[in-house]
């Protein structure tokens, strides 16, 4: 059995060791085995809308460019001068069709080629000039781009495996394409990353960590329907992938009431994609959805407002995150103006939600000064129940279970729940198409 | 603008049908050509920025423009295009009358880049999407100019951008011993110089040529 995890199926109890979240060498392995071998998100298509637009990212501590060539296409570079190294982006945004490296002079262009290099006869006839270096893959769901630096991987469709569908359920919102808004939430928490991995889809400690942002909604709503919460299921989508799927009516728990032409327009909008999807797909487009694509996406899905949110870890106790809104450009001025507030309010850096989280994950990890007085983390929750709820711990054991998998080589079975009802499995009408 | 280097004397040539203009050629490889317009009467003043976009190694021709700028345009391309510099490897800035004849020559010609600089008067919504990136600089009216950056934004392929200086006035760009013109003349200069240098085209050396041809077909394209 590994070290790290205990999948106890009798009992059943399910248990990871605190020391994944404080070890140097786990954290080396992570990087090795997990961040150098998987499918992770750079930013989204719509955050490049001009060509020659680019945007610095790092991924898998990598600073990559991630940016739109002369000719449109989506492009991902390191940001690095291949002649010394320095970095040839110093800024977090901009739009520039050759990219000059500020210690030798050397340019390049967007779509990667070298263009000049002052006093070049220098250099001999026959010099191998460098264009600028890329992740071996490179590819997009849905506008949502992943870079891999492992060349030997999955195609992304099969790495996303049942994690397509839900990507599917944030684009299909809008009928024109959902877009990431302007600007980026970009903070650090003081806690290992796999902390907010587990938090992000954590249905049980919503109640208690956010209760005064439940207090706010009640407040402003007189009443909101718990039942709604207790609706919500826990789905394994393969590969480590995992899901937090609420009922039709989830999407209602979250956000302060709309006005009531906001909600007019939400609604003529959500008609308007039933003649187009069909109930069966729209009941469940309705309803919330906490995503967590291994290893370190996140998309929350709560209606009112849609969160992405990538998680880079930096050392075993400190990780930085990046995150955006995505929303439909369609909305009109008013309802997405109710929309910002509701995503300023719960996940924003002055919000009700996410720095109770960090205060949450900080104490977590200082705690784990304690690993060898208090070594297991429990995990347990609705492991014996026939199928398994939102506020149970079903989409973090698949995650898990994933890590240990990878980490240890130690193949643990996926659980066994009885089949989803039909409410979380509907598919669009036939007639319809995704169009990619 | 850089102090330092040798001044060079414009030259005065014609180009295509009754078009004087003014030009600094340069020796070497030069990074790239581009075409400064200025208002009737105004060809004189031409010669400081092209003296300092000779200090980033741009060859230059100058001419005074007046209504329809097409024609104008046209003449310096063709006489560019001999010189054997590409559209894109142009770029195009327009001074007073000639700043509103940038911006319609963004609309009408694709080229590396195009900036305007303190257009005298209303400035005109071309009607059409840009087809080269612009950036316009202004004095004055800051809201409108805004509305009217936003609004050619949303409407063109390319990018686009504008900045004002609603303190420095309409003459921002010339340099002054009044504060907030010395900082906006610094600081136009320099954006319209990186806008440039960001977007117009190099010219290839003939060593970069001959390596670019040993590459496979589609790597590293500009």
């Amino acid at each position: 059995m590994s070290e790290y995890v205990i999948d106890d199926r009798e009992m059943p109890r399910f248990a990871v060791n605190r020391k994944v979240m404080v070890d140097q060498d786990v954290f080396a392995r992570e990087r090795e085995l997990i961040f150098d071998r998987s499918w992770l998100y750079i930013g989204h298509e719509t955050e490049l809308p001009k060509p020659n637009d680019f945007k610095t990212r790092t991924v898998a501590g990598r600073p990559l460019i991630f940016a739109r060539d002369a000719k449109g296409n989506i492009r991902v570079w390191v940001n690095s001068c291949p002649h010394r190294g320095a970095m040839l982006c110093r800024e977090p945004q901009g739009n520039a069709r050759f990219l000059t490296c500020f210690y030798h002079g050397w340019s390049f262009s967007t779509a990667g080629g070298l263009v000049s290099v002052p006093g070049d006869d220098a250099y001999g006839e026959k010099f191998e000039r460098p264009n600028l270096a890329a992740p071996p893959k490179v590819d997009s769901y849905r506008g949502f781009v992943f870079v891999s630096f492992d060349p030997g991987i999955v195609d992304l469709p099969t790495y996303l495996a049942g994690a397509k569908e839900y990507i599917d359920l944030v684009a299909d919102q809008s009928e024109v394409g959902m877009q990431v808004l302007e600007g980026t939430h970009d903070y650090s928490v003081k806690a290992n990353w796999k902390l907010l991995v587990e938090n992000s889809y954590d249905g049980y400690h919503a109640l208690s960590t956010h209760q005064r942002y439940f207090e706010m909604v009640v407040a402003a709503r007189g009443a909101i329907d718990p039942g709604a919460l207790g609706q919500s299921v826990g789905i394994n989508l393969g590969n480590g992938h995992a899901v937090i799927a609420g009922g039709p009516t989830s999407g209602g728990l979250f956000g302060r009431p709309l006005s009531a032409d906001g909600e007019a327009e939400r609604t003529a909008r959500f008609a308007r994609l039933r003649q187009k999807y069909g109930d069966a797909w729209v009941d469940r487009l309705a309803g919330a959805r906490n995503l967590v694509i291994f290893p370190n996406l996140v998309i929350i899905d709560l209606v009112m407002g849609a969160l992405v949110r990538k998680i880079e870890p930096v050392a075993p106790d400190y990780l930085e995150v990046s995150a955006w809104h995505i929303a439909p450009p369609e909305e009109g001025a008013e309802l997405h103006r109710q929309r910002l507030d509701n995503f300023l309010t719960f996940w924003g850096p002055g919000g009700l939600a996410s720095p109770d989280d960090v205060e949450a994950l900080e104490t977590c990890q200082r705690s784990y000064a304690a690993v060898k007085e208090l070594p297991w983390s429990d995990i347990s929750r609705g492991m014996h129940k026939p199928v398994a709820g939102g506020s149970d711990e079903m989409q973090m054991r698949t995650w898990w279970r994933r890590w240990n998998e990878i980490i240890t080589g130690e193949t643990l079975p996926p659980e066994e729940h009885e089949p989803l009802p039909e409410l979380y499995t509907g598919q669009k009408s036939p007639h319809t198409a995704t169009v990619e | 603008m850089e102090q330092g280097f040798p001044r060079i004397e414009p030259e005065v040539v014609q180009v295509g049908a009754g078009v004087t203009a003014t030009e600094i050629t340069l020796g070497g490889v030069p990074r790239g050509a581009i075409i400064v317009l200025c208002d009737a009467g105004r060809l004189s003043d031409a010669a400081e920025p092209m003296n300092g976009l000779a200090e980033h190694g741009y060859e230059s021709v100058a001419a005074e423009v007046s209504g329809g700028a097409g024609d104008v345009v046209g003449s310096l391309l063709a006489h560019l295009g001999a010189r054997g510099w590409e559209a894109e490897q142009v770029g195009v800035i327009g001074y007073g009358a000639g700043g509103r004849a940038a911006l319609l020559t963004a609309a009408e010609f694709t080229l590396g880049a195009a900036v305007t600089i303190a257009p005298d008067g209303p400035v005109s919504d071309p009607r059409e999407p840009l087809r080269t990136p612009w950036l316009g600089l202004f004095g004055g009216d800051a809201a409108g100019l805004r509305r009217l950056g936003e609004t050619l934004y949303e409407r063109s392929p390319v990018y686009t951008e504008v900045v004002c200086y609603p303190a420095a006035g309409s003459g921002f760009h010339r340099d002054s011993a009044e504060a907030p013109v010395h900082a906006a003349a610094f600081d136009s200069w320099q954006r319209t110089v990186e806008w440039l240098n960001l977007r117009v085209v190099p010219r290839l050396t003939p060593l970069a040529r001959a390596w670019r041809a040993r590459q496979p077909a589609g790597v590293g394209i500009p």
